[in-house]
């Protein structure tokens, strides 16, 4: 009995110490915080604008603000380095951005433009970017496809399997190549169904100068009628419509790690890109696209 | 002229004919020498005792018994000499023998304790010397202090007690994981009799799956890795079980806060075979259980884990023995909730298993040979069922496991008191499954990825020998590496070399190269060893890991027990992988998608590989004699990694590099019915990567059209976090007081022991991770840490059986 006491004992003890000494969370010393300039502008044969956004970096612990902290103050010049030509972006405070018309400085494909920035401390900041080959419309391919048979499903509606394949040509190491296209079925009733294709790695992949990229989607979709009824077998590939997309490494990068921040706590954590001298971060890109429309 | 030169091949056979040298030496000197042989046992149990000293009164010359008992020491004829035999914590024993043929004996050495007061203990039972332990980067890790320090819930662990070594540090609070010199808990190769344990973890690594009352012996190796090992780059943890007593019955129980154990041992045929048979499982689902049930009005959820170590053996004559032991452990978390016939059930377990069979064969009176058939499996499976009258809603199964099959071949010839060579080959199969996927919604959806086995092939062979000249040791071995995956195959020469020179007996100086290849990686997300932890094998694709150590060090004995060791490292890692950034083992875009087929190894895309570097010293300052014993450990080391991918290529510091590791630990047994024990650690805080500063502006997303893209119309408030640079914050530097105090109490039958421990005595505040967390108007963003572990104080009891 008395051994129980000194055991009961014990474990109210423990309870209670327990219960005195822990706490969850205690605030401690935050991180050094940097001020970094951040520069982003991405060029395009097809933007009616040249635009440049420049602001600094918020603290992420402290005080919080809504307020974006702009730069209206710096130096931002763009250079076609093939032509040697040059414009100055003026601040334009009515959208908060250095902006130009594109006729201020023609953009075109495969020329090498460079980017200086100057800040009012004297900092300059510089990168380039090579504007991507035109695409056209023979770079972009139907490959081989399979529609399955329509299937009904516990939810009321019906489902398919499709297998396509998008085949590109022409396309070159060091730049990055993107389908985003729908697909569009006819059934036996004349009616049309959609769908958005995704491909796996978000549909990027980076050139072959000498090979074909291809492009698998594989996938089973749901079908929903327009008029509540139901599809009908044989379903069939009208069309694939939509853009294609081509990019280089500086807006590819950056545009990945933006997508690819995400709340999961086992996720590598993503670093800000920057391809600018001089510690700042963001990026100086390129790309150009094609709309099209393929069929089988 | 054309100059000569060895290709890979050739050199190997150079390498090769200088280590068997001295096997062509001993024949033709042989008829004018003669060999006493054997073994050596522990008196009271007939365990076999490795590492004993065997040392003639000629000359000095000596050898050591390797780790199943066995000793052949082979001497000019025809003169009478004592052979002495010496262990710590044993009485040294001799015998007079005249060398005039070779001889057959066994030895039984009585431990101190049971002869000799604990006065006398302390003066008598002698440490082995520093010229007997030339080898460097070598801990052996006594059983009896595993059991003396005190541990989190009273919960003894191998894996905490060598956390507390040197250049070993741990990865967070509370976790069994180990990183060995800058290497990750991957790279550690943990093996208990022989087979590997891949995922070394109780109860999501707060406790290593080791039950201390089932080992005989725990070795470490950091570095200058002898060539009979391979596989891992950065560590060696070889543990074996006990024989269990072949002359009585004996055991012990124990009741601890979460879990109870017990171990029981004894003579199958008394003097022929032997068992033992130790297990040990957690309570707390049954005692929180009925709160649960009460609470959630029906809903059962707990978690347990168990193991289980059983080993028997039997003695088929005085040349032959054979060997069988096994491991079985599992941890399972479950949560059932069955409602109006709707059932909702989830589950996440992971277990090992082990299998080992192994012959001993004397061949002669200088050569030992032993055969081993291994068996490792381990596996995770995550479950997740939900239900409506029977039918199934929703399924979700996830499974990874790896099974390994493998034979090994080991042989131990000693040709005379300078050289110990050991030679052999071991073959293992491994057969991995990653990431098997079982996705089922309603009745039509149906989505299985069962992930295509992949097999591989790992073998090595090896020769090294232990060669002793004057003052001078020499360790050289070479092991040649072979592994095979989709068809391909490599090989590797992995050559190794240690040496020490004595200046005096009681001081040495050390040197070590080790060469290492790893051909199964680990992939992790946390890096702190948890188990949905992947491990995937080495391909064509993601390379095999290759290390290279070199180490330095001096060693020197002191007078009543003390002995100091300093030891310098300087590692080079390559084809280490990592997850790409914002990559993880959950939540990636191919875990369920359909698009990737069978056969895909979906994680290989995830992945990139780059090169690490490790450098530091290391002091060790150790009492292992007298009323009060323990060490000191000092570690200041860097770490930093390197990938293409990762933080834009720019080397970084590892999240477990730790400028300075620290522990003290501090064993004082007052009389033989109290010991008291402290520890105290000490570690740099992890690096770990922090939000910084974020940029807030607009995004220019693919799939906007560019022609009505406009930052100005088209800004959506997008933010973008600014982490600097890759593991650049600081952790707080964890410490903490662990205090324990033994009581215990002879009974007629046995002797009975109260444990009463404090975990982090002091209780310190040691993160586990930060967190951001806004204050309630939403404009002050603080950052707050979680602390896991307070002043945790615990009682155990537990009785031995006489």
């Amino acid at each position: 009995m008395r051994k129980m006491k000194i055991v009961m004992g014990y474990l109210l003890a423990m309870g209670l110490l327990l219960q005195g000494c822990y706490e969850q969370s205690a605030q401690v010393d935050l991180p050094t915080y940097n001020k970094r300039t951040a520069i982003k502008c991405y060029l395009s044969p097809k933007d009616p604008n040249i635009t440049v956004e420049l602001t600094f970096t918020l603290p992420y612990f402290g005080p919080q603000s809504q307020q974006i902290p702009r730069v209206g103050d710096a130096k931002v010049e763009l250079s076609d380095v093939n032509t040697g030509k040059s414009v100055v972006l003026p601040f334009d405070s009515s959208v908060m951005l250095y902006r130009v018309k594109a006729f201020a400085l023609p953009i075109v494909n495969e020329h090498e433009y460079r980017l200086d920035v100057t800040m009012k401390d004297g900092t300059l900041h510089s990168s380039k970017t090579t504007i991507p080959k035109a695409l056209k419309e023979e770079d972009l391919k139907l490959g081989s496809f399979n529609i399955g048979k329509l299937q009904d499903t516990d939810f009321g509606g019906q489902e398919i399997s499709i297998n396509l394949e998008l085949l590109s040509a022409n396309s070159r190491t060091g730049y990055f190549y993107s389908p985003q296209f729908d697909l569009v079925m006819e059934d036996r009733n004349g009616d049309f169904y959609g769908n958005t294709m995704y491909f796996s790695g978000m549909g990027i992949e980076e050139g072959k100068t000498n090979d074909t990229l291809r492009y698998l989607y594989n996938d089973r979709i749901f079908i929903q009628s327009p008029m509540g009824g139901l599809a009908a077998d044989p379903m069939i590939l009208k069309e694939v419509v939509g853009t294609y997309w081509v990019m280089d490494q500086g807006y590819k990068e950056n545009y990945l790690r933006e997508m690819s921040i995400s709340d999961n706590p086992f996720a590598e954590p993503v670093l800000v890109y920057s391809n600018w001298s001089n510690g700042a971060i963001g990026a100086f890109g390129s790309y150009d696209w094609l709309e099209m429309l393929l069929t089988p | 002229m054309k100059r000569f030169q060895f290709n890979r091949l050739q050199w190997l056979f150079v390498v090769l004919a200088v280590l068997m040298a001295p096997m062509a030496k001993a024949q033709i000197v042989a008829n004018s020498k003669a060999s006493i042989s054997g073994y050596v046992t522990e008196s009271s149990s007939g365990e076999m005792l490795g590492n004993v000293v065997v040392a003639s009164n000629v000359a000095g010359l000596r050898t050591l018994t390797n780790s199943y008992g066995f000793f052949s020491l082979t001497l000019p004829k025809g003169r009478a000499q004592w052979i002495y035999f010496r262990f710590p914590g044993f009485r040294m024993d001799s015998l007079y023998w005249n060398a005039t043929k070779d001889t057959s004996v066994n030895i039984e050495l009585a431990a101190a304790q049971q002869v000799e007061s604990m006065e006398a203990v302390q003066i008598r039972a002698k440490k082995t010397t520093i010229a007997d332990r030339a080898d460097m980067s070598r801990i052996d890790i006594p059983i009896q202090q595993i059991k003396d320090i005190p541990a989190l819930l009273g919960e003894k662990d191998v894996m905490k007690v060598i956390q507390l070594m040197p250049g070993v540090q741990k990865g967070g609070e509370g976790q069994s994981g180990i990183y060995v010199r800058g290497g990750g808990p991957d790279q550690n190769l943990i093996v208990l009799d022989e087979a590997i344990v891949y995922n070394a973890s109780h109860l999501f690594g707060f406790f290593s799956l080791f039950n201390g009352d089932a080992l005989r012996s725990v070795e470490l190796v950091k570095g200058g890795f002898p060539s009979r090992y391979g596989g891992r780059l950065s560590s060696v943890i070889d543990m074996n079980m006990k024989e269990g007593n072949n002359k009585k019955f004996a055991g012990e129980v124990g009741i601890g806060i979460i879990s109870s154990r017990a171990v029981f041992e004894g003579p199958i045929v008394k003097g022929k075979s032997s068992f033992m048979i130790s297990g040990r499982r957690t309570y707390l689902d049954a005692l929180v259980q009925p709160l649960i049930m009460a609470a959630s009005g029906g809903a059962n959820a707990g978690y347990y884990f168990y193991d289980m170590n059983a080993k028997a053996n039997y003695i088929i004559s005085n040349k032959d023995k054979l060997y069988v032991s096994g491991y079985f452990g599992r941890d399972k978390f479950y949560l059932n909730d069955k409602t109006n016939g709707s059932v909702f059930k989830t589950s996440f377990g992971w277990g090992n298993k082990t299998l080992t069979t192994r012959w001993n064969h004397q061949i002669d009176a200088k050569t030992f040979s032993n055969a081993s058939l291994i068996y490792s499996h381990y596996d995770l499976s995550i479950k997740l069922l939900q239900s409506e009258n029977d039918s199934i809603q929703f399924e979700l199964g996830y499974s990874s496991t790896i099974n390994d099959y493998g034979v090994k071949y080991d042989v131990d010839y000693r040709p005379n008191p300078k050289h110990m060579i050991r030679t052999g080959f071991s073959v293992i199969n491994h057969q991995f499954s990653p990431s098997a996927v079982v996705l089922k919604v309603g009745s039509n959806f149906n989505f299985n990825r069962a992930i295509k086995v992949i097999n591989t092939y790992e073998s090595g062979a090896y020769i090294e020998d232990q060669w002793r000249e004057g003052r001078w040791n020499f360790y050289p071995g070479l092991r040649v590496s072979h592994y095979v995956v989709d068809q391909k195959q490599v090989v590797n020469p992995e050559p190794r070399m240690s040496l020490a020179y004595n200046i005096r007996k009681d001081l040495a100086l050390k040197g070590s190269y080790a060469l290492m290849n790893q051909y199964i990686h680990m992939l992790s997300s946390t890096g702190i060893g948890l188990p949905t932890d992947l491990w995937v094998p080495a391909t064509a694709n993601v390379k095999a890991m290759r290390s290279q150590q070199f180490a330095g060090g001096i060693a020197k004995d002191f007078n009543k027990g003390y002995s100091l060791s300093l030891e310098g490292y300087y590692k080079t890692m390559e084809n280490v992988i990592t997850y790409k950034e914002g990559a993880s083992f959950l939540l990636n875009d191919d875990f369920f998608s359909p698009t990737v087929s069978v056969n895909d190894k979906a994680w290989e895309s995830q992945v990139t590989s780059g090169k690490g570097w490790s450098y530091g010293t290391e002091v060790f300052l150790q009492k292992q004699v007298g009323k009060l014993s323990g060490w000191i450990g000092y570690t200041l080391s860097w770490t930093q990694l390197q990938f293409d991918a990762v933080n834009q290529g720019q080397k970084f510091y590892a999240r477990y590099d730790r400028r300075h590791d620290a522990s003290v630990v501090a064993i004082y047994r007052l009389n033989k019915l109290f010991t008291a024990s402290a520890t105290w650690v000490y570690g740099t805080g992890n690096a770990i990567t922090m939000p910084q500063g974020y940029l807030r502006g607009s995004g220019h997303y693919q799939g906007s059209i560019p022609e009505v893209w406009d930052p100005a119309s088209g800004l959506f408030n997008n933010e973008v976090i600014d982490y600097g640079k890759r593991n650049s914050f600081r952790m707080e530097a964890y410490h903490r007081l662990d205090l324990g105090f033994q009581f215990r109490k002879e009974k007629a039958n046995g002797i009975k022991t109260w444990e009463l421990s404090f975990y982090n005595a002091y209780n310190r505040f040691n993160p586990f991770f930060y967190y951001g967390d806004m204050n309630d108007a939403g404009t002050l963003r603080i950052l707050k840490k979680a602390t896991l572990f307070p002043l945790i104080p615990s009682l155990s009891w537990s009785y031995k059986f006489k």
